[in-house]
């Protein structure tokens, strides 16, 4: 498994997608796609067949979590059927984002800001990643 | 900065054209502020120098017994140096840009110049705008507000505006305030339109609807 660091690379991921998260104990895995990308933008990692970064970003070692400003001690879940990455960011191991979540009623929505420090972050690029993937 | 709307008006198709220039005019203005050193400062002239002088110095090593030419040699490109540094330390922002580019290889400065998105010009670039329509209302929720994400629906059809307001320091579509424009696909779930109301891929690069300039 080839460990890449994605922080270059994070502003791709504004407007793209959460497809799943598995948060375990102090170790969190985003499974998320980015928005679509012009090829001759990105060097040295493979896009997938629409022209987006998906993959699994790993958290891990994680010392503390804030949702909206507010300290958070439980396990972040998808929130909503639907959900736009409005924002990502990767400072010195800690990972800053942004989540729009959508449901299917009417009026139906919710937002996380999410600010996860940890001891490592890493990206495992995952061009062929299904939707459905837990 | 800001934006939004029902294309109360249909849109023309025409107007990649503005936001096409001012993308390019971005990234291009920063390209020039890379090549821009001038050449004709005097720092430039005095590193110009330092090389030909060390060579003169070499060779008049016979006839100067007493100095020892390399110290000559590294006394020029020593002064020629500091002058280089001391010109190139007033222009931290073009340094900053080199830095990154030699660093990765890679010019991040112009991630994203191709992103254009669409224009739809029935769009306020107010948001607030858009609660002058009949059936539309905000539905942001608190904290995105705060993020500058407002959410817009209709009441009728069910459409969304989502209005993102650009962020300072960010690159493409999220540097800029664009719209999304979604509608309810009959299955739970919203499809995203472009400015001219055709279904696009989320996350697409017409998903992202500027309003006329």
């Amino acid at each position: 498994m080839h460990k890449m660091d994605i922080s270059q690379y994070t502003s791709f991921f504004h407007d793209g997608e959460v497809i799943a998260i598995d948060h375990k104990e102090n170790n969190i895995d985003f499974f998320i796609m980015s928005a679509e990308i012009d090829p001759s933008c990105v060097k040295d990692i493979v896009l997938s067949k629409n022209n987006v970064l998906r993959g699994k970003l790993h958290i891990e070692g994680i010392n503390f979590i804030t949702e909206n400003g507010v300290e958070f001690s439980g396990v972040i879940k998808m929130k909503l059927s639907e959900n736009d990455l409005l924002h990502l960011k990767i400072k010195e191991n800690i990972l800053f984002c942004e989540i729009g979540w959508r449901g299917s009623k009417p009026f139906q929505n919710d937002f996380s800001a999410l600010e996860i420090h940890a001891q490592k972050i890493w990206w495992e690029n995952i061009p062929d990643l299904d939707d459905r993937v837990l | 900065m800001m934006d939004l709307s029902k294309k109360i008006q249909p849109s023309t198709s025409s107007p990649l054209q503005p936001h096409e220039q001012t993308q390019e005019g971005l990234t291009d203005s920063k390209k020039d502020k890379l090549l821009s050193f001038d050449f004709d400062q005097p720092a430039f002239s005095t590193a110009a120098l330092a090389i030909p002088l060390s060579a003169e110095a070499l060779t008049i090593e016979t006839a100067c017994t007493s100095c020892n030419p390399y110290i000559i040699c590294g006394a020029v490109l020593a002064v020629s140096a500091y002058c280089a540094i001391d010109y190139l330390s007033s222009h931290t922002e073009y340094i900053n840009d080199a830095i990154t580019t030699i660093s990765s290889g890679f010019d991040f400065t112009v991630l994203d110049r191709n992103k254009e998105g669409s224009v739809d010009p029935g769009l306020p670039t107010n948001p607030d705008d858009i609660l002058n329509r009949p059936g539309w209302k905000e539905t942001t929720h608190p904290e995105a507000g705060k993020k500058g994400h407002r959410t817009f629906e209709n009441e009728k059809t069910g459409e969304q505006y989502r209005h993102d307001q650009g962020q300072s320091g960010e690159t493409g579509h999220e540097a800029k305030d664009h719209y999304h424009h979604l509608t309810p696909n009959g299955r739970g779930g919203f499809n995203y339109l472009d400015a001219n109301g055709r279904e696009v891929p989320k996350g697409s690069d017409p998903a992202h609807i500027y309003p006329g300039r």
